[in-house]
């Protein structure tokens, strides 16, 4: 009987996925008239979709941005989740402050980051008040994108957190007190001994945070720089503000965006196998 | 069909992948009777009880009952975990089935009512299984699977949860409960005192295949196949010519007559359960006790023979103390097994 | 790890990452003269909840349909994920992996990329400004969340109750009422929760399709974070946070008593 799906008497349910073609129709009727859009006159608008001088500024500045903020959050996250996991059964409760964040929506994030960062704000008085020389530059709208990155790694770490911890609380303490016993410093135990286990969900992961934080944009309609701009403001502006005969443009750079992520589907369909073959192992 | 008959198991196959994990069973079960199956895990004891419950398919065989199972009196199977829905009270349980089927509400109250008093938990009728022993769940389990008025009951490992003091009680209330409620009932356990203890016929399933079925005592003292010798206790193992060494009563004095004089026939390995060996002290025996262990009821003789070339170390059980280790004896025999065929 | 260590890194983290900024916060809310470079306010006053006193109705109006469209994308994605989870969760088949990658798409690919197209699409249909349209575009973006968690709920499952309530007689409705129900509800409400989290604090997508006539409370929050009255603004991200905190002890609450009450483990 071993592995065998026991399940033979329920075959033919396949009618109980069709719920799940609400959203996908949905999905892929927004994504149709967007292509659609964008083919209007032939491939026009792609050719000036790649000549617009913003785009690729702008798509490098989003793509740092992501990226910088999803290596933080997802270092971050993980080490405060393997913290949590080596110390007591006590803070697994008093961890859930970290959470706060999650509740805050992204607008409030960038609330606190002005709070704090801003030429005006918390550390420039501390700055101020303890007389440092030169004083505070806030690290604001200079065009590096730190504010963003601040933002959404402060977002990004309890969600790195939340996920990580289950998958963390799997690994039997024996392994690591057996690699300990054995002389393996704090270190390496975790490179050696958790990490393996943990990365394929720590890839699956990197990709939900690398792509909110590179697409979305209510935190850089809040802290955003206009120049470079972040790629979600620039489509937005390009797609509803410029005269709707440019609009095949937005929808074309879109349809290129759109392209990229489909990889990041197929990334991340290889990461869960990952995940599952390993699982099965175990 | 027999009247008295309530199901029919014809030529009953079941395969894995290429493995039978039950393979061509045929058995007839009486009304009323309870029947147990035993055998080693793996044996394809679990898969039966599903394919007798229709919770699996066959793959070929037939399982044909004179009344057909039906909404009013259904084949239900009571799991070896007991699968007590967690959320609901032993009441709301009990009731689940009848619930199912649209009975009346004061009628459901008072046959839960009554099931619960008749197995002993009417106290626990507003708990939940996770405030329950092992013991109760049970009980519990068997209450919600007779509500409905099965026409079979099936019990997959129904000691599994037990603890060892708690088994034999248990199978004596099952069987109880069972005749009590005029229920016919299939188990499958791998507690052989148990099923030997509780039921009216013992089924030993080897590998896939049913090797015997009879009431316990001929299963116990007359295994069919050396397999099934095998599966219920030691066995102890020797050449045909050890046996002129024995005393040995009539029926392996018939097995003894077809053995020929030839040196192949006289080394042909033969098998003995130690139940069917026996040993009395006799200064001028041929055997020689080696160690004595006593193993709770019986008392188990580690004897040594000697065929006149070479010597053999025979396994005994007695139910005799008296013996020291050093003493001579002779050793009777009742049943002896060639390779895999019986006297 | 020195436990002393690994508690020090602990609490020092807890302190600098969420301790210090809530406090700030608080302490904004309530400060009345405040100087740059002073850390502390010169005077506190109740003026920016007095704001937010005499703007309640606004107020109210945006928490309420913020709550209301959050919640209803709840049940939304509950009724799109339910029975899907439950097949996923019991049969394998060639090409399940690739499936569920694909069913993950809204949190995989930015939301404008579709979003956009969806809101003309949305004109069309007379969706667009409406509650209905906002709850759809925001369960489209939130039900991979759900059908994560119910699926994960569904595994934990194990597949013999089902079986045993079929052997008992019980039809499709009976089991899935009162045997699968109370076991995946611990997962459906976590699933629930991030929806909710996601739906309620979403500014960009109710803006795009509710168009402003939908009020949000993100909306509301939105010219007094941009602006310069930072009273105001922390106040009302006080006011904020106590909807989903209310929400997650009220749920909280709620699954000690069905699940504790009974014995039975959760989690």
């Amino acid at each position: 009987m071993t592995g065998t799906p026991t399940y033979s008497k329920t075959k033919g349910e396949l009618w109980k996925l069709a719920p799940l073609l609400v959203p996908v129709g949905m999905m892929l009727a927004g994504i149709g008239h967007t292509v659609r859009t964008s083919l209007a006159p032939g491939l026009i608008a792609y050719e000036a979709a790649l000549a617009q001088p913003g785009l690729f500024q702008n798509l490098l500045f989003s793509l740092y941005v992501a990226g910088v903020s999803t290596l933080l959050s997802v270092s971050i996250g993980t080490v405060l989740a393997y913290l949590i996991r080596r110390l007591p059964g006590v803070y697994r409760g008093r961890a859930v402050g970290f959470l706060i964040p999650l509740i805050l929506p992204h607008i409030a994030v960038g609330l606190l980051i002005l709070l704090w960062f801003s030429q005006s704000g918390l550390i420039s008085s501390v700055f101020e008040y303890v007389g440092a020389s030169g004083g505070f530059r806030s690290p604001l709208f200079r065009g590096d994108g730190i504010g963003l990155i601040l933002g959404y790694v402060y977002k990004s770490t309890p969600f790195v957190l939340i996920l990580v911890f289950p998958i963390l609380r799997r690994i039997p303490d024996g392994y690591i007190q057996t690699g300990r016993m054995l002389g393996a410093s704090e270190f390496r135990c975790f490179r050696q001994v958790v990490l393996p286990r943990l990365l394929p969900g720590v890839f699956s992961v990197s990709i939900i945070i690398f792509v909110y934080s590179f697409g979305s944009y209510d935190l850089p309609y809040v802290l955003g720089e206009s120049r470079p701009r972040m790629i979600s403001l620039y489509l937005y502006r390009l797609y509803f503000s410029r005269p709707i005969g440019e609009r095949p443009i937005a929808a074309a750079m879109l349809v290129l965006i759109l392209l990229c992520g489909a990889a990041l589907v197929l990334m991340y369909a290889m990461a869960v196998r990952g995940v599952e073959e390993r699982e099965r192992r175990l | 069909m027999t009247e008295n008959i309530l199901c029919r198991v014809r030529d009953l196959t079941k395969l894995y992948g290429t493995v039978e994990a039950v393979d061509r069973l045929s058995f007839d079960l009486h009304k009323g009777e309870f029947i147990s199956i035993v055998g080693p895990s793996g044996a394809g004891k679990t898969t039966l009880l599903r394919l007798l419950a229709d919770l699996e398919s066959q793959d070929s065989g037939e399982i044909r009952f004179s009344e057909k199972p039906s909404r009013e009196h259904p084949v239900v199977l009571v799991f070896q975990d007991f699968m007590l829905f967690p959320s609901m009270t032993v009441a709301a349980n009990v009731a689940f089935g009848l619930r199912a089927r649209k009975i009346r509400r004061r009628e459901i109250k008072e046959r839960v009512a009554q099931l619960l008093s008749s197995f002993g938990i009417a106290d626990k009728a507003t708990k939940y299984p996770g405030q329950l022993s092992a013991g109760q769940q049970q009980r519990v389990a068997l209450a919600r699977a007779l509500a409905v008025r099965p026409r079979l009951l099936l019990l997959d490992e129904p000691f599994a949860h037990l603890d060892k003091t708690l088994k034999m009680d248990t199978a004596l209330f099952l069987r109880r409960m069972l005749h009590e409620f005029g229920i016919t009932a299939v188990a499958v356990t791998h507690d052989l005192e148990e099923a030997f203890a509780m039921s009216d016929r013992v089924g030993i399933m080897i590998d896939g295949e049913l090797k015997q079925l009879d009431p316990a005592d001929a299963v116990y003292s007359r295994p069919a196949s050396l397999d099934v010798a095998r599966f219920l206790g030691p066995v102890s193992r020797f050449p045909a010519r050890l046996l002129d060494f024995m005393e040995t009563d009539a029926a392996v004095d018939e097995l003894r007559r077809g053995i020929n004089g030839s040196e192949v026939a006289l080394a042909a390995p033969h098998f003995c359960r130690a139940e069917s060996m026996g040993v009395v002290a006799d200064p001028e025996g041929n055997g020689v006790v080696e160690e004595v262990r006593c193993i709770g009821v019986l008392v188990l003789y580690r004897v040594r023979l000697s065929d006149g070339a070479n010597e053999h170390i025979l396994n005994v059980f007695s139910l005799e103390s008296g013996l020291e280790a050093g003493t001579r004896v002779r050793v009777r025999v009742t049943q002896v097994f060639r390779e895999e065929q019986n006297v | 790890m020195s436990n002393l260590r690994g508690r020090l890194v602990f609490w020092s983290m807890l302190l600098l990452l969420i301790v210090l900024p809530m406090m700030f916060l608080v302490i904004t809310a309530f400060a009345g003269v405040w100087p740059f470079p002073r850390l502390m306010p010169e005077s506190y006053s109740l003026r920016a909840w007095r704001f937010l006193g005499a703007n309640s109705q606004g107020i109210m109006r945006a928490l309420g349909s913020s709550t209301l469209y959050s919640l209803g994308a709840v049940v939304t994605t509950v009724l799109i994920c339910w029975l899907p989870a439950q097949y996923l969760s019991r049969h394998s088949f060639r090409g399940q992996t690739l499936l569920e990658a694909v069913l993950l798409t809204p949190a995989l690919v930015p939301a404008i990329t579709f979003s956009m197209g969806l809101q003309v699409l949305f004109i069309g249909v007379g969706l667009a400004d409406t509650m209905m349209g906002v709850v759809l575009i925001l369960s489209l973006v939130a039900y991979p969340y759900m059908l994560r968690g119910l699926k994960t709920g569904y595994l934990a499952y194990r597949q013999a109750y089902d079986e045993c309530a079929r052997n008992l007689g019980a039809g499709e409705w009976q089991r899935l009422r009162q045997v699968e129900l109370p076991m995946v509800l611990p997962a459906a409400l976590s699933g629930g929760s991030v929806v909710f989290l996601v739906a309620f604090s979403e500014y960009f997508l109710v803006f795009l399709i509710g168009g402003g006539l939908v009020p949000s409370f993100p909306g509301f929050l939105v010219p007094f974070v941009t602006g310069s009255d930072r009273a105001v603004a922390s106040a009302l991200t006080l006011l904020f946070l106590a909807v989903p905190v209310f929400l997650f002890i009220t749920q909280e609450l709620f699954l000690q008593w069905f699940y504790r009450r009974k014995g039975i483990e959760f989690r």
